[in-house]
């Protein structure tokens, strides 16, 4: 009699040990496949939900007196994110003149830029990879810009050079609003530069 | 044959005014190319002026340099307006040449004239010659500098007060005008 007691305590030890190690192992495994699956779902790129090619869109500011005639070699829309994400991209900016019995559109600049992601939620379209601005005789180039619709605004940063047949202006940050009716250069790192060009003498 | 000569002279005469217009104004479009160097600052924003897309009001904020000629003229804020050549520097304004620097609260002037005018607090300092005045103007095609209103200063230890005077930048002559006075060391007025 004695003998079974000490053989049940035994017993249940044992059971007990066995019972504990067992959920501590599954617990572990468990955690283990959690965190396989969510490393696997954070490196997996969320899928496009519809890709086209040669794609135009008209982009206007908030009083509708610019307007950006936007043009794609490919796009991909993501539904989930409000996104579309484009490249090459290719902007034409036009002055709208809108009376009651004509509309007259004037070409103001071309922005080409190697990649775009336009967030239409927010009306923000951010250009990137060697972007350039031409507009008649001056040419603008820099590393990003990022177009604001709503709030009239265009901001460019990274190596920011205005070159006109005059001058050239160099700076950190550049701003200005859509149609590009003045130039705001800013000099973070170092000073904003206008320097006038020197005329060689086949030009004098 | 006089009346067909006559209308030849008015012929010449017109076409001569109009090549001579021409050339003026590219000659001084190429001038002050070629004077101006650099305008730097801080912030610097171009307002295209009236229907033109190269000429500019630009405004320099913080840290205002430009680099004309062998001069540097430099401020916290400057305003330079590329059609008309007109500059106009504030708050602490230095205008520095190899020679000479003048300083001031305010400087305006016009690149194209080459005469600028420094006032508030103006002083006139070169190796020789140290003055203040109400305002100070420097016309650089004269090398002259007319110190007016209030001058009182000192060169080469003499000591001279006047309502104006007159800086010969190149021979550093001066000429005193309007209760003038000269004070020579040891000897009195």
């Amino acid at each position: 009699m004695k003998l079974n007691k000490k053989w049940i305590i035994v017993l249940s030890v044992i059971f007990i040990t066995i019972t504990v190690l067992f959920f501590f192992n599954f617990s572990t495994t468990e955690d283990e496949n959690n965190i396989k699956e969510k490393s696997e779902n954070s490196t997996q790129k969320p899928q496009a939900e519809e890709e086209f090619a040669d794609i135009k869109l008209n982009l206007y500011n908030k009083d509708k007196t610019v307007k950006l005639e936007l043009s794609a070699k490919n796009l991909a829309r993501y539904e989930d994110e409000n996104l579309l994400k484009m490249n090459p991209v290719q902007i034409k900016a036009y002055d709208i003149k809108e009376s009651d019995q004509s509309k007259e559109e004037n070409l103001l600049y071309t922005l080409r830029g190697e990649k775009g992601n336009y967030q239409s939620d927010k009306g923000l379209l951010t250009i990137s990879g060697a972007v350039t601005i031409e507009r008649h005789d001056k040419r603008f180039s820099f590393a990003e810009i990022t177009i604001n619709e709503d709030d009239n605004e265009v901001l460019a940063t990274g190596n920011v050079v205005l070159e006109s047949k005059k001058v050239i202006v160099r700076s950190d940050r550049f701003r200005s609003n859509l149609a590009l009716d003045f130039l705001e250069f800013y000099g973070d790192k170092e000073v904003a530069r206008l320097s006038w060009k020197e005329i060689d003498d086949s030009e004098k | 044959m006089i009346v067909k000569n006559k209308k030849a002279i008015i012929y010449i005469f017109v076409i001569s005014l109009l090549i001579i217009s021409v050339f003026s104004t590219f000659n001084s479009d190429l001038s002050r190319a070629q004077n101006l160097q650099e305008l730097s600052g801080d912030k610097l924003t171009m307002e295209p002026l009236a229907d033109n897309e190269n000429e500019y009001l630009i405004l320099a904020k913080g840290n205002a340099l430009l680099k004309y000629k062998d001069l540097t003229i430099s401020g916290i804020n400057a305003e330079f307006n590329t059609l008309k050549g007109t500059i106009l520097f504030n708050n602490n304004v230095v205008f520095k040449s190899e020679n000479y620097e003048i300083k001031g609260d305010k400087l305006s002037g016009n690149i194209d004239n080459e005469e600028f005018t420094v006032s508030g607090n103006s002083t006139f300092i070169s190796k020789n010659i140290e003055a203040t005045a109400d305002e100070i103007v420097y016309n650089q095609s004269a090398e002259m500098a007319y110190l007016n209103g209030n001058v009182n200063g000192k060169q080469n230890g003499r000591e001279f007060s006047a309502q104006k005077i007159s800086i010969d930048l190149a021979s550093e002559k001066i000429e005193l005008s309007g209760n003038a006075k000269l004070v020579f060391p040891d000897k009195g007025e």
